[in-house]
């Protein structure tokens, strides 16, 4: 299930979004995330996301890069959902620096 | 008694935090003392991550006079066939065990600002340093004449989840073959924007199953609603012919009722129906009218914490704020309580304060796997809650989107809930 789910994820080109051009995953990996800030901005994930969910499927299991990724491919269009695309949106690379800083799992 | 020994419980756990608590702004009294009125979306949320994220720094209680708590989110599922009533049922023992919160079952009569205290039914007095209410909605008296809540038994509104909702199920299925369910819509803003055209789709999915030839009529002062596109298109497909919607311009607001009779006259003329489903105009709950943090009907609140714009001690969230464009539902209550959390320990604690953010999805369900979704993000003004950016469901969408939908929608009220009261996994 895990290994399906990040192979999906991993499968997905990384389109450039970021406002700098370039790479949008690398220049948020490379933001020393506010883990702090991070706990705050989760507590929305909280409210649909819980563990071990297949419905709307679990996040805890994933690591710092994999919400990177994650939310810049929602960011940026690269993967489609209407709720996703919508938080996303208003996520800066601050943000979702922040959100892998604190709920990445296996850093 | 049983609050004391919640009490006792709440302090023993606490104590093994302490070590790690934050630095706490204390007034003389020890810790700081939050309390909560209301265990819904809103006040059990604010409860659990005041408590949890403090770490043991705040003291919480949280006042609700229900020990089993049936969540109105997804009570038209219960309605229509698709759960039990047991799916919507909560308790607060992880609140307690788990976080070290003071759950009193009792109900909040009054507020006393100049104080800072609440007091309670069964007679406690319980000091506070920030008072947290989130106590739902209540019905405006007179606003379908011919109806109070003394005729809520003949008439439910099954607006609160609980026996209003198995009344209300009982009625449905006791129809005779061919007859009419009524319903008395609500005028805005009112709890739950898509909540009655859900209800009157699984009133419909239960009628289409036992009793085909019956018909709903539905009586509305608004003159449009929440997915109506989306509702309208549903019902024309999966229940053709069955349900009629009369607006503000044939007299859906001049309506009254007589329980006794069981009639309903819109614009005078009165028909017999045998059920009828009376959703009065709401206000925020009474301990918000009593606490004197309304104006009118609501409470008025900052959109940057949810703060009474009378008292900065006290936080008003859900249904009972007048907040700006949030719409109030179980997801929007849930939303701002993280705010009000974060505002509550930043005020009495070192706890960082970030700036509010906020948003909400509604899904509803219009048929066997056929849900759709409306949802938008927000963001905090000092004016109100200002709405940034939204989606809605469309009508062309296909049948594995829907039913994508559906499922979605069932994950996310396990999570709300278990983000409400605690993790059950």
């Amino acid at each position: 299930m895990r290994a399906a789910l990040l192979a999906t994820l991993l499968a997905l080109p990384a389109t450039a979004g970021g406002a700098e051009g370039g790479d949008p995953v690398a220049a948020i990996l490379a933001i020393e995330g506010d883990a702090a800030y991070g706990a705050y901005l989760g507590a929305e994930c909280t409210g649909c996301h819980r563990e071990g969910a297949e419905d709307i499927p679990a996040i805890d299991w994933m690591t710092g890069e994999d919400i990177v990724f994650a939310l810049e491919s929602y960011r940026s269009g690269a993967r489609e959902h209407q709720v996703m695309n919508m938080i996303a949106a208003r996520l800066g690379d601050e943000e979702i620096a922040a959100l892998a800083a604190y709920l990445g799992a296996a850093d | 008694m049983d609050f004391n020994r919640r009490a006792f419980i709440g302090t023993a756990a606490a104590l093994g935090a302490t070590l790690a608590a934050p630095h706490v702004r204390a007034d003389g009294h020890g810790r700081p003392r939050v309390v909560v009125v209301g265990g819904g979306a809103g006040g059990a949320t604010a409860a659990r991550y005041i408590a949890k994220d403090s770490e043991g720094a705040i003291d919480v209680t949280l006042i609700e006079p229900t020990r089993k708590y049936y969540t109105c989110f997804f009570s038209n599922l219960a309605l229509g066939g698709f759960w039990d009533m047991e799916d919507l049922a909560h308790s607060y023992g992880k609140l307690a065990a788990d976080n070290g919160i003071n759950v009193l079952h009792d109900w909040a009569v009054g507020v006393d600002r100049d104080a800072k205290t609440v007091s309670t039914a069964g007679g406690h007095v319980l000091p506070y340093d920030k008072l947290v209410l989130s106590p739902g909605i209540d019905f405006v008296e007179g606003a379908v004449p011919g109806w109070d809540v003394s005729a809520q038994n003949a008439m439910p509104h099954a607006y609160k989840a609980g026996s209003q909702t198995e009344l209300l199920k009982a009625q449905v299925l006791a129809m005779p073959e061919g007859g009419v369910f009524a319903m008395v819509a609500p005028p805005n803003p009112y709890r739950c924007p898509p909540g009655p055209y859900e209800r009157v789709s699984m009133v419909a999915h239960m009628l289409r199953e036992v009793n085909p030839t019956a018909k709903i009529l539905i009586a509305d002062p608004k003159e449009t609603f929440s997915k109506q596109g989306l509702f309208e298109q549903g019902w024309g497909l999966a229940y053709p012919g069955m349900i009629e919607r009369v607006g503000p311009d044939f007299g859906g607001e001049n309506v009254e009722v007589d329980p006794a009779a069981m009639t309903v006259s819109i614009d005078g003329d009165v028909q017999q129906v045998d059920v009828c489903n009376v959703i009065p105009a709401m206000q925020a709950g009474k301990i918000a009218h009593d606490a004197g943090v309304t104006d009118g009907r609501w409470a008025p609140v900052r959109g940057t914490d949810l703060a009474s714009r009378m008292d900065e001690d006290v936080y008003v969230l859900g249904d009972a704020a007048a907040q700006g464009d949030m719409p109030k539902s179980g997801y929007s209550a849930n939303s701002q309580a993280k705010v009000v959390a974060n505002a509550v320990r930043g005020a009495l604690t070192d706890a960082r304060v970030f700036p509010a953010r906020y948003s909400n999805t509604c899904w509803s369900l219009i048929d066997d796997e056929n849900g759709v979704k409306v949802g938008a993000t927000y963001e905090g003004t000092e004016e109100k809650i200002a709405k940034v950016d939204g989606f809605v469901s469309q009508t062309d969408e296909t049948p594995q989107t829907r039913a994508e939908t559906f499922r979605e929608s069932l994950g996310w009220y396990a999570a709300i809930t278990a983000d409400m009261f605690g993790a059950t996994s």
